[in-house]
């Protein structure tokens, strides 16, 4: 055999072949599609050619997470993988094993465990909202005659952030302080280490305020989250950005831990897959007033990358910090944000500068809902100040914990099978979809900077997912 | 004119299904050259004889998260306390004998002196002579309280911790903690370690399998190719899912558990294993463990072994249970647990060939662990501890 047939007869020459040919397709199918990239404001999915519609609503049932078809990961490679997780023809997410028949104790009171970022730690302003959020629906539940007459109490143990500790406080929490179910946790890390634990421990977790996606992607049967998550941001920022605005380069900037890394994960892989990879990301170190207070090298970094917008994923002050000095050196393009800067130490921070800045919301505390008027008014007069979100959610976790926990009895088995059980809950915050990994799926709201103030649906976004 | 898109799509699954196609062909020839036996006598074999002992037997507890075997004794780690298990007797070892902690997560047991290696959720304890020393993260270089594995590599321990994976040096009195600044992992999330045949291998929650070479010093990571969390793009291209949970590396096979599935690699090629295009119970695996050829799965729903030379299966598995009929019972449905019984099912990959009523069962469905004691098999259950005795004679 020749050398030259041999090469590209080679596994590396095939890939290598391949990837040419794909990157001239991409040029040319990017070219095609520019005219009507411009000018869409549609915005809706294409739908497949030669699949009619009943095929094309099965194919949607299938897809996890809300992703858009368009979104779809190995689409140009592959019409359907081997196997797709987390959907309703994969085994349900459950648990098999037993203790449902163990009785219940005897107890003077009923505890909720709580575990969130309350000290040392650049997240105690969501722990202390989380904190508060659970306080309130204790208070509501007690109010309402406990459990059987008995108390509900929280049993409050510190997330300091710390690599493995979350380990340590949720074995405390199901050996030592025999809790029935916990509420947290805030950081992806954290949480993903205490999950683990909870797994081992047979011990029902509701999640508040992470929002990593990953989290409830390893498939532990005894985790729920009630906020939705970072998927359900970024498909909304990426259809916001590419398909309604029609931009082409949209840079990166974001706090340089997990929380950064895994928030804009889908963004980055939304943007190849609408052909328009991110020009350049740029992080920071989430210590950054020790390090690099006036970030003048993210602006160097940022500048050279040439962007039509920047998504933003970072705590409410640096991100706030940051935004003041993209506008001082002559930035002046669209900031598109996390929900964590919807927070009024974002708009101290940036000052003037925050005015137009759009964030994605998990929730709208603006919505004509009775239960969050009642809600707002209710924690206003207990801690004289306005919910977030976080105390919202952690409000709505904390209620359908205590409803799992007086129907099921006390035993965690039951507990957590009542919380599988809870697909639709009518909240402070709205409607809470959980899916087939118990995570909600309703679609974000978004808040946009307007004269100093977050105002909620003031830009007009064509897809909330 | 074929559109370019479509062709480059073409090479771009031919590249991939290449060495799929190669492992076929190999797992064919395997085939062929494998003797000629009795289909009784075929691996796996079919257990269908089995004990369970339980509290009232002398456990410490229900819930058995591991079982490790040393000659004649057993070692139970259970959600209260050690039991060991000589004589046809339990003996139970709490926090009271020294233990650090009731709940023990993995059980190591070093060839060469017999010491014990207790992994538990608050330390790591060595159990000596009759004598127990704790190891802690205040009191040691252990990265973490909760210590999901543990195995003994010559005169060294190896942990698995959230905090990073740990080689402790015995004779030196001395810790070596891999994290992501000095080997290929993004978290320290350890969740499982073994070692056999010059490596240690480590299984990472989200971070795939860390393969250590003793020799020389090196570690390799294998992840999945596909880099999705909710989809398995091809089968056989690879490891099946970063979130692995145990790892057995046994007569150059490497067989890797996830909650997604199992994974085998003969050093060449990978070959993937689902429910429904196996006889594999659940894909939801607590452990693997491999004697020989073959591998025993324990997954939430059942036992599974499996030959990977012929992909013949022999799974254990509840009849007709409760939670087939009603996942969520409520306080006052009863039962709330219990089967109609168990069987093995015999596969041929996934082909339902025959089934075998067994008189007695394993403890329960939901498996932790295993271990074997000659040519019979040692289960953890999340209810008890069940001993499969291999008799020829039943299965002729």
């Amino acid at each position: 055999m020749n050398r030259p047939f041999q090469i590209i007869v080679s596994l590396p020459g095939i890939l290598l072949l391949s990837c040419l040919l794909m990157a001239a397709g991409r040029q040319q199918s990017t070219e095609q599609k520019k005219p009507e990239r411009q000018n869409s404001t549609a915005n809706k999915p294409a739908p497949e050619k030669g699949a009619d519609a009943k095929g094309e609503q099965a194919k949607k049932r299938e897809l996890y997470g809300n992703v858009p078809e368009d979104l779809a990961p190995f689409r140009d490679f592959v019409d359907e993988p081997y196997k797709r997780y987390f959907v309703p023809s994969d085994s349900a997410v459950a648990f098999w094993g037993p203790g449902r028949d163990k009785p219940e104790p005897d107890v003077t009171s009923v505890k909720i465990g709580l575990l969130a970022p309350m000290e040392r730690s650049h997240e105690t302003y969501i722990g202390r909202s989380i904190f508060r959020g659970m306080q309130l629906a204790i208070d509501d539940a007690n109010s309402a005659g406990g459990y059987k007459g008995k108390p509900f109490e929280i049993v409050a143990r510190n997330d300091s952030g710390l690599w493995g500790a979350t380990a340590n406080e949720i074995v405390s929490f199901s050996y030592d302080d025999q809790v029935w179910g916990i509420i947290g946790t805030v950081d992806g890390a954290n949480t993903h280490i205490a999950i683990r634990v909870a797994l081992r421990t047979d011990i029902p977790m509701v999640n508040v305020a992470d929002l990593d996606a990953t989290l409830m992607e390893t498939r532990i049967p005894w985790v729920f989250r009630v906020i939705p998550d970072d998927r359900q941001m970024v498909y909304t920022i990426a259809y916001y950005v590419y398909k309604q605005l029609g931009l082409q380069r949209v840079a990166i900037l974001r706090a340089n831990n997990r929380y950064g890394r895994f928030g804009v994960a889908h963004f980055k892989k939304s943007s190849i897959r609408l052909e328009r990879p991110a020009p350049i990301e740029v992080n920071y170190e989430v210590n950054y007033s020790k390090v690099n207070l006036d970030f003048l090298t993210q602006m160097e970094r940022l500048q050279k990358g040439q962007p039509d917008a920047v998504i933003l994923w970072a705590d409410p002050e640096p991100a706030g910090l940051l935004v003041k000095k993209m506008r001082e050196v002559g930035m002046k393009i669209p900031v598109i944000a996390c929900e964590r800067v919807i927070s009024p130490a974002f708009l101290k921070a940036a000052g003037a500068a925050a005015e137009g800045v759009i964030a994605t919301s998990p929730y709208n505390p603006d919505a004509n809902n009775p239960k969050l008027i009642a809600f707002k008014k209710h924690y206003q007069e207990k801690f004289g100040q306005q919910p977030d979100g976080y105390a919202a959610y952690t409000y709505d976790g904390t209620q359908m914990m205590i409803d799992a926990i007086r129907k099921a009895g006390l035993n965690r088995y039951r507990i957590r099978d009542v919380l599988s059980e809870m697909r639709q809950w009518e909240g402070v915050t709205g409607p809470i979809l959980m899916d087939d990994v118990y995570t909600n799926r309703r679609p974000v709201s978004v808040a946009t900077v307007k004269d100093g103030k977050f105002v909620f649906g003031l830009t007009r976004f064509d897809h909330l997912f | 004119m074929m559109d370019r898109k479509v062709i480059a799509r073409g090479i771009f699954l031919l590249a991939l299904l290449l060495p799929a196609c190669l492992s076929g062909l190999s797992r064919e020839k395997a085939c062929e050259n494998a003797p000629v036996i009795a289909a009784d006598e075929q691996e796996p074999r079919i257990y269908t004889n089995w004990e369970t002992f339980h509290q009232k037997d002398g456990l410490p507890a229900e819930k058995i998260y591991c079982i490790v075997v040393d000659g004649n004794k057993v070692w139970a780690g259970t959600d209260n306390g050690l039991a060991l298990f000589e004589n046809r007797k339990w003996k139970s070892f709490g926090v009271k004998d020294g233990l650090s902690f009731p709940a023990v997560l993995a059980l190591a047991i070093d060839p060469a002196t017999h010491d014990v290696w207790a992994a538990t959720m608050r330390g790591l304890t060595h159990i000596s002579a009759g004598r127990f020393k704790v190891y802690t993260q205040l009191n040691s270089g252990l990265p973490n309280d909760v210590v999901f594995g543990v195995c003994v590599e010559n005169q060294n321990v190896w942990t698995a911790t959230t905090n990073g994976t740990a080689r402790f040096r015995l004779a030196e009195n001395k810790w070596d903690v891999y994290t992501p600044a000095n080997s290929p992992q993004h978290e320290p999330w350890g969740y499982f370690v073994t070692y056999n045949d010059g490596k240690v291998y480590a299984a990472l929650w989200g971070g795939g399998v860390l393969e250590f070479d003793i020799a020389t010093e090196q570690w390799k990571s294998y992840l999945d190719p596909d880099g999705e969390m909710e989809i398995d793009v091809l089968r056989d291209d690879g490891l099946i899912h970063v979130i692995t949970t145990s790892v057995s590396y046994v007569e150059k096979i490497l067989w890797v558990s996830t909650y997604f599935g199992m994974s085998r690699y003969d050093g060449r090629h990978w070959r993937g294993y689902i429910e429904g295009d196996s006889g594999l119970p659940s894909n939801f695996i607590n452990m693997v463990k491999a004697r020989g050829r073959v591998a025993w799965v324990c997954t939430d729903r059942g036992l599974g072994t499996v030959n990977g030379d012929t992909n013949r299966w022999v799974s254990y598995v509840p009849t007709d249970p409760v939670w087939a009929h009603k996942r969520t019972p409520g306080p006052e449905d009863t039962p709330l647990e219990g089967t109609q019984g168990w069987e093995a099912r015999i596969y041929d990959d996934a082909k339902l060939l025959k089934t075998i009523k067994l008189a007695e069962g394993l403890g329960n469905n939901h498996i932790n662990g295993v271990d074997f004691q000659g040519d019979d098999v040692w289960v953890a259950t999340s209810k008890g501890v069940s001993h499969g005795v291999w008799k020829e004679a039943a299965v002729k």
